[in-house]
């Protein structure tokens, strides 16, 4: 279990660990697709990633997050950025290129080349990102900024307490299980279970006999938790006060400003390849920001009268 | 005064095998009841009815001057709080902080007061230290412990313990019988009752109620109980150490009395 | 048939944050047929060192030698007499009926002996003879285990890991959570084994259990082996400086001894049998 890095939530008393989980992942998802704007020119590409990537390298050292444990998370990653690459450089680019070089009659052009660093900047910048997210913000946390997100979906009676209470629950209960998946396994290995080699049908039959205890045990435990829970006075009909109020400090606007800029810039330097403005394009952008506002200042205000 | 009085209560969950036949008894305020019997002899069931988790089939449990159905249940639940036996699958929150919360914020209290509450009942089960540990960094005393805490903080008048420690190693059962012995101190008032197979715990109650096969066996304080040895042991309790000592040396022809502390009953031994 | 732990260390997630030395140069050896009782608070690492003897876990550094086969960093890749040592070493974990999930009581006792490929009709052979070593009659073959009483599938458990017929059985905590009488006839049964002729390692936090049944105690605290006697001579000392409690029966037979009472200490296992022990030292 200890070997998962990617994912977790690393203690630490950040700037970024304090910033509230709601604006957090909106300014992930704003990041994310500045990360994923096309531009007309390699350059543009590479001046934009290079200054995104600068601005993640930030984050990632403000967060303290090691880049060992970075690296660590990307591990499963090298084998398809590999192949990836090879990929890339053996498909002929449409349109003309220089060829970089030469195997033999076989050539790499640098377009493929740029192709795969660009696909690969991406990569390592979404998992960053996200990596981000998930090491500076308890789960927890995160099901609560979830709750929020979706609360305006309970108009149309979506349950989203009822969603945003079973992740949480869910997550409180994964190193639980994993325990006690790791205990059948050796206890179904002690009976000669072999998990690991074997015909198919044997490995089937080594799947159910790990399988059924943990959804039996899953069971009785999920009555247990449901009795223990109703006899704590919990019914998700009822009215219920926070313990946890997550809350919007002035960090955070600059934060959300900040974010919402780069995404802004980025998408007109996309667009305009640093002509100007046009006015087609200036009034999509401005309403579609002032969309993003306003939903969420909205939500805020429905979120206060169903919590308070 | 009789806070929960039971009357011929019988359950039945598949309708066919009465789990609990025909079980009558009172609870009064302020006092520590046991109840006892082997696994299977029905005594968790009486505890989810006692907790309105289950409705009485025929019979009929009033709780708090109410009857205890569907209807009331949240009333009654609001006196009372029960801490199970699998010390993992009650614990709600992701930390013991949020844990004792999960009952706060169900009972609407003011975010403001959370905390304090919070912190004052972590204190009094000893667990201030670990606020914000989470339930696989905990032993099962410690997350029993935490149950108790979370329950105390909602202030119940009622706290029933459903085999709370048969799960427990040494340690952790050492641990909630001394939060019992504190919880018993430091508010008198609190009633409590205790679903145990360990007769040794039972001991420490004042009044002891024997199940055996769904049926009230007999019913009395420690001392009276005591009076049906041979039942008990017929039920497959196990009498406390003392009193097998006794009871056996007895029948080798000593006549020693159990109410003696163990040094004196050895002096006498001795002599 | 000897088990022999050589200086044996295991570490928990080596080279990490959560790096976590759960057994420090454990030494010791357990003669075949003998009734070994392994103690020590929850987390000194009994659980981690009952993993080694049957290849679940594998010495960081050191050796367990069960028999022939020597479980060592080395010897890791040997699969096919790991399967041996298996079989040889039978395992029964902590709420052991949590390892239950065929339809009968019948099949899955046979499910171990057919991992070892033991023919099904040869495998309930099996299974009938075993269910009847843990105390249950044929009226169980055919009932599904989640039909059976806590105490009754904890038996079937057991009996699905005797199925392999092992030498040595090593038991975790097998009765937590049984009342007095399971636990009594449960424990009852592992004797009954131990007679028949199998070594039996149990870990248990039950100093009765300890006193009435082993041979010999293997005492475990923060990852090491802190002492390892007899039950008689581990609680003739005084054993709160292992975090252990004293027997009652312990504290009696001390009473005694300071009051002039020469009991034999020897003969002394139980409750009932120090009863017999005072009525015949003071009837002389």
């Amino acid at each position: 279990m200890a070997k998962i890095t990617l994912g977790r939530y690393v203690p630490y008393d950040s700037f970024i660990h304090r910033m509230d989980p709601r604006n957090k992942i909106f300014c992930l998802i704003a990041l994310m697709v500045a990360v994923f704007i096309s531009y007309s020119t390699w350059e543009l590409t590479f001046i934009v990633g290079g200054l995104l990537a600068l601005f993640v390298i930030v984050l990632l050292i403000v967060s303290h997050i090691s880049f060992k444990q970075l690296f660590g998370s990307l591990k499963p990653l090298w084998f398809m950025i590999i192949i990836l690459l090879v990929i890339n450089c053996l498909i002929p680019p449409r349109g003309e290129s220089p060829i970089a070089f030469s195997i033999g009659s076989f050539n790499v052009y640098w377009n493929s080349i740029f192709q795969s660093l660009k696909i690969i900047l991406r990569l390592v910048l979404m998992i960053s990102l996200s990596m981000i997210l998930t090491a500076t913000t308890k789960p927890l946390d995160l099901t609560y900024a979830l709750e929020w997100y979706l609360t305006p979906l309970k108009i149309i009676k979506f349950p989203a307490h009822e969603v945003a209470m079973t992740i949480s629950i869910a997550l409180r209960f994964i190193p639980t299980i994993l325990t006690e998946v790791e205990r059948i396994m050796k206890a179904q290995s002690s009976r000669g279970v072999d998990f690991k080699h074997g015909k198919i049908s044997t490995k089937m039959k080594a799947i159910i006999s790990l399988i059924i205890p943990l959804f039996i045990s899953a069971f009785q435990r999920s009555e247990e938790l449901a009795d223990a829970m109703e006899a704590r006075g919990y019914d998700p009909k009822q009215k219920r006060t926070r313990y946890h109020k997550l809350s919007f400090h002035i960090l955070d606007i600059f934060a959300f400003l900040l974010c919402s800029g780069l995404l802004g810039a980025t998408i007109i330097m996309s667009h305009y390849d640093f002509t100007f403005f046009t006015p087609s394009f200036l009034p999509w952008f401005v309403v579609s920001t002032l969309f993003i506002v306003i939903y969420c200042l909205l939500v805020g205000i429905i979120e206060s009268r169903v919590v308070s | 005064m009789n806070l929960i009085e039971v009357k011929n209560l019988s359950y039945s969950y598949d309708g066919k095998i009465n789990v609990l036949d025909d079980v009558s008894f009172v609870v009064e305020a302020g006092k520590y009841i046991s109840i006892i019997g082997h696994n299977g002899s029905g005594k968790s069931t009486i505890a989810k009815l006692l907790t309105c988790l289950l409705e009485p089939k025929s019979g009929s449990i009033v709780a708090f001057g109410l009857k205890a159905n569907r209807k009331n249940a949240r009333e009654i639940r609001s006196h009372t709080g029960i801490v199970f036996q699998n010390p993992d699958n009650q614990f709600i929150g992701s930390t013991v902080r949020d844990d004792i919360a999960f009952g706060l914020e169900n009972r609407q209290v003011k975010h403001e007061d959370m905390e304090g509450i919070i912190q004052e009942f972590a204190s009094k089960v000893n667990m201030s230290e670990y606020l914000d540990k989470e339930p696989e960094n905990l032993s099962g005393g410690q997350k029993q412990r935490v149950a108790i805490a979370g329950i105390l903080a909602m202030k119940p008048d009622v706290v029933i313990f459903d085999e709370a420690t048969s799960m427990l190693d040494p340690k952790g059962r050492n641990e909630i019988h001394e939060t019992i012995k504190f919880m018993r101190k430091e508010n008198p008032n609190l009633t409590l009752i205790s679903i145990t197979h360990d007769l040794e715990e039972a001991f420490a109650s004042d009044h002891i109620i024997v199940l055996n096969k769904g049926k009230v066996s007999f019913e009395g304080s420690p001392k009276e109980v005591l009076q049906h040895r041979k039942e008990l042991e017929e039920i497959g309790l196990d009498l406390p150490f003392k009193e097998k000592l006794v009871s056996l040396l007895n029948e080798k022809g000593f006549s020693l009395s159990s109410d003696e502390s163990l040094e004196r009953i050895v002096g006498k031994i001795c002599q | 048939m000897s088990i022999k732990f050589n200086q044996v260390y295991y570490t928990y997630s080596p080279k990490t944050p959560f790096e976590n030395e759960a057994l420090k140069n454990i030494n010791f050896e357990i003669k075949e047929g003998s009734f070994t009782c392994l103690v020590g608070h929850t987390g000194c690492g009994k659980s981690t060192l009952i993993q080694h003897l049957n290849g679940l876990l594998v010495p960081s550094s050191g050796e367990v030698v069960v028999d022939d086969y020597v479980n060592t960093k080395k010897n890791r890749k040997m699969r096919r007499k790991l399967r041996d040592l298996r079989k040889k070493v039978g395992l029964v974990f902590q709420f052991s009926e949590n390892q239950l999930f065929e339809e009968t009581v019948e099949d899955d006792i046979a499910f171990g002996p057919q991992n070892f490929g033991v023919k099904k009709e040869d495998a309930k052979l099996i299974a009938k003879e075993t269910l009847k070593l843990v105390g249950l009659d044929e009226s169980f073959l055919k009932k599904s285990p989640f039909d059976l009483s806590g105490g009754e599938k904890r038996r079937v458990a057991i009996a699905g890991v005797l199925a392999l017929k092992p030498d040595v059985l090593v038991l975790d905590e097998p009765t937590a959570g049984l009342d007095p009488k399971g636990t009594k006839e449960l424990l009852a049964m592992v004797k009954n084994l131990n007679d028949s002729g199998k070594t039996i390692i149990l870990v248990t936090h039950d100093i009765n259990i300890v006193y009435e049944y082993a041979d010999n105690v293997i005492v475990m605290d923060n990852g090491e082996v802190v002492k390892i006697a007899t039950p008689s001579e581990l609680f003739s000392e005084n054993v709160e400086k292992y975090s252990l409690e004293t027997p009652m029966i312990q504290k009696v037979t001390n009473m005694c001894f300071a009051k002039g009472l020469k009991l034999d200490i020897n003969k002394i296992k139980n409750l009932e049998s120090l009863v017999d022990e005072i009525a015949k030292v003071r009837s002389k």
